[in-house]
């Protein structure tokens, strides 16, 4: 067979434009299959990231009647222990499970500023400082003055919401909010940094105060709305769930509380996993497009070679050996295209890997709460270019069967009688 | 035992709901080491005849054995095997293939056998395109060849698998009289030294110079079938 490879390898010199050109249509398409991977890879991975850090932690616990709620930001379902003894212990049971690396909590509650005449909505995170820079680093996002300290009587606001209620650091603002008890009242603190984040949930609606002035003022102590347990690999987050289900079985009363996987109980990350594999059947259909110029100069090449592979048949080659022949010359076709647009691929993939795509004018008027990036950046992966490489390769090799499978079926006598 | 037998094979083309019988019935042995012409006006069906004996067609009806084997029930498999191993092929217009030089060419044919070391292959191509007067010209591609060069690679390609038999279709039809002549005597020093059968269809009458058996073929039926000199 090795002869045949050669013969294969020397037939596409034979019009090198035509070949150049077949090359060209496959190498654009694995191109377009990179890129679109290594960007689909990246917006995947900036929500998900998102969505884990400031919406799901990777495992959520929350009292099961604030699922119904959460909407509201209601402080009636919190979470404070099987026995109403206050979330600190809890949180520290769950650390002692294998895999568990960290807990989280944070309380959640609506508030609002007046500023001009104007009231401005927005949402509080009482937070452990220490355990929430230590999971989102959201110290690095802060480009004026520092996070709050635990205790203090301070907070720490995104860029467009001081820009919306007129402040800056060092300023003080007074947040009007209802207690867990339905009591409206108002508290001031002092703003000692400023986040500047591309995402609309940091950037324009939410302010961090310490978690035991959060407490303190909304008259919960030891409570918090959710624990967020963090794993060390969010893609294996399903590990500890048998332990997570035993943890809250043994507890009393059982189904006060309920865990949220960060994956499952989302919509809009199922959706994601759908999308997921509905592109993949796109980059299929995009080689698949490529195929049709690889396809048509295959079969303008058996036209015009049906008297050779007459004569090929007649000195006495076997259908399947002319077929291996010309799915060759296509399989070297898709080699060199799939090689050309790794290449060219990653290239792309890799600069805007470090400039990143800015979509902030597509994301206009989209709700905060999805947690897209509007400058996001893409991926670029050893494994996208091997993937997209060999499904080219593949793609590109079975569509190249069906000219040589008109090859193959050529009857000797007719083949050379043309 | 003869080489070749056909028994009362009939060839019938369907062209749509009309039958076109080719052959209406041949009846003709070969022995080894003949050179034969097939001869007779267009359309009386040489070709279809040559392409039976080759084992690129199978006959609608009859028998035809090679070499003690019965090809007209092959698959089509066998009928490419059996090309492979005993039939060479040589062409009216050469199909050679371009993209190989002359010695590529030749070593195609050898490396579909197999069995041969890299060495034993090489040393049997240079030899066989130095007996057709080749030598030197063995990395020229078709397309630096002159007509007669070419025909002559083609011959060496036939021969150079030691087929039983070899079949000719036209092979001098392009090529001038003295290249012709040329291509001609090749083949008989080929037929006398390594003793194998030639059969050709032709319309040139250098060739019937040197035929030693002439059948003439018309309507599909053998009229005449003559031995020479």
């Amino acid at each position: 067979m090795k002869f045949l490879w050669n013969l294969a390898r020397k037939n596409l010199s034979r019009s090198k434009a035509r070949t150049m050109i077949s090359i060209i249509a496959v190498a654009i398409a694995i191109i377009a299959v990179v890129f679109m991977r290594g960007m689909i890879s990246g917006l995947l991975e900036s929500t998900f990231e998102n969505h884990i850090q400031y919406k799901a932690g990777h495992i959520r616990v929350i009292n099961r009647e604030y699922k119904l709620k959460e909407h509201l930001l209601s402080l009636n379902y919190t979470v404070n222990g099987f026995a109403n003894e206050g979330y600190e212990s809890m949180a520290a049971s769950l650390k002692q499970i294998e895999g568990v690396k960290q807990v989280v909590p944070r309380l959640k509650f609506p508030a609002m500023v007046s500023y001009q005449e104007k009231l401005v909505p927005m949402i509080g995170w009482g937070i452990d400082p220490q355990e929430e820079i230590k999971f989102t680093r959201i110290d690095k996002q802060i480009t004026e003055g520092r996070m709050v300290e635990p205790g203090a009587r301070e907070v720490v606001m995104g860029d467009g919401l001081l820009q919306k209620i007129g402040r800056q650091v060092g300023d003080k603002v007074t947040f009007l909010y209802s207690t867990a008890f339905d009591s409206f009242r108002a508290s001031t603190f002092q703003i000692v940094g400023k986040i500047e984040s591309s995402l609309e949930l940091l950037n324009d609606n939410l302010f961090y105060l310490p978690l035991e002035q959060a407490q303190a003022i909304l008259e919960i102590p030891q409570e918090v709305t959710e624990l967020l347990i963090i794993t060390n690999d969010y893609h294996q987050a399903d590990l500890i769930i048998p332990q997570i289900e035993e943890f809250f079985a043994a507890g009393v009363p059982s189904g006060k509380y309920t865990w949220q996987h960060w994956k499952w109980d989302y919509d809009m990350i199922e959706f994601f996993s759908y999308a997921t594999v509905i592109y993949n059947f796109i980059y299929v259909f995009i080689i698949i497009l490529a195929c049709f110029v690889l396809i048509n100069t295959l079969i303008m090449i058996v036209n015009e070679r049906t008297r050779e592979i007459g004569m090929m048949s007649a000195l006495g080659l076997k259908a399947r050996e002319i077929l291996y022949l010309f799915a060759m010359e296509g399989m070297i076709i898709g080699a060199l295209g799939s090689a050309l647009g790794t290449v060219i691929g990653g290239i792309i993939t890799k600069i805007f890997s470090v400039v990143g795509i800015n979509f902030k004018a597509a994301m206009e008027g989209m709700s905060s709460d999805l947690m897209f990036e509007p400058v996001f950046y893409t991926v670029f992966s050893l494994e996208n270019l091997i993937f997209a490489f060999i499904l080219g390769v593949l793609v590109v090799t079975i569509a190249c069967l069906i000219p040589a499978r008109m090859a193959a079926r050529l009857e000797p006598n007719k083949a050379l009688r043309i | 035992m003869p080489l070749l037998e056909l028994k009362k094979v009939k060839k019938i083309y369907q062209q749509g709901k009309i039958s076109v019988p080719a052959l209406r019935g041949i009846d003709l042995t070969v022995e080894e080491g003949e050179f034969a012409t097939i001869f007779g006006p267009s359309g009386s069906g040489k070709t279809t005849l040559l392409n039976m004996i080759g084992c690129l067609d199978t006959p609608t009806e009859g028998e035809i054995q090679l070499n003690r084997k019965r090809i007209s029930e092959l698959s089509k498999k066998d009928l490419a095997m059996t090309r492979r191993y005993n039939i060479g092929f040589i062409f009216q217009s050469y199909n050679l293939i371009p993209v190989l030089t002359a010695f590529e060419n030749v070593e195609f044919a050898i490396r579909l056998i197999g069995n041969l070391s890299e060495k034993e292959i090489r040393e049997k191509a240079l030899k066989m395109l130095e007996e057709v007067g080749l030598k030197g010209k063995e990395n020229r591609k078709p397309g630096e060849l002159s007509g007669g060069e070419k025909q002559r690679v083609a011959i060496a390609r036939a021969l150079v698998k030691e087929p039983k038999i070899v079949l000719a279709d036209e092979p001098t039809a392009n090529l001038d009289s003295e290249t012709a002549q040329d291509v001609i005597k090749n083949m008989v020093k080929m037929n006398e030294e390594l003793g194998t059968t030639f059969i050709f269809s032709t319309h040139d009458p250098q060739i019937m110079e040197y035929a030693r058996r002439f059948i003439n073929l018309r309507d599909g039926l053998i009229s005449s079938d003559k031995r020479g000199k």
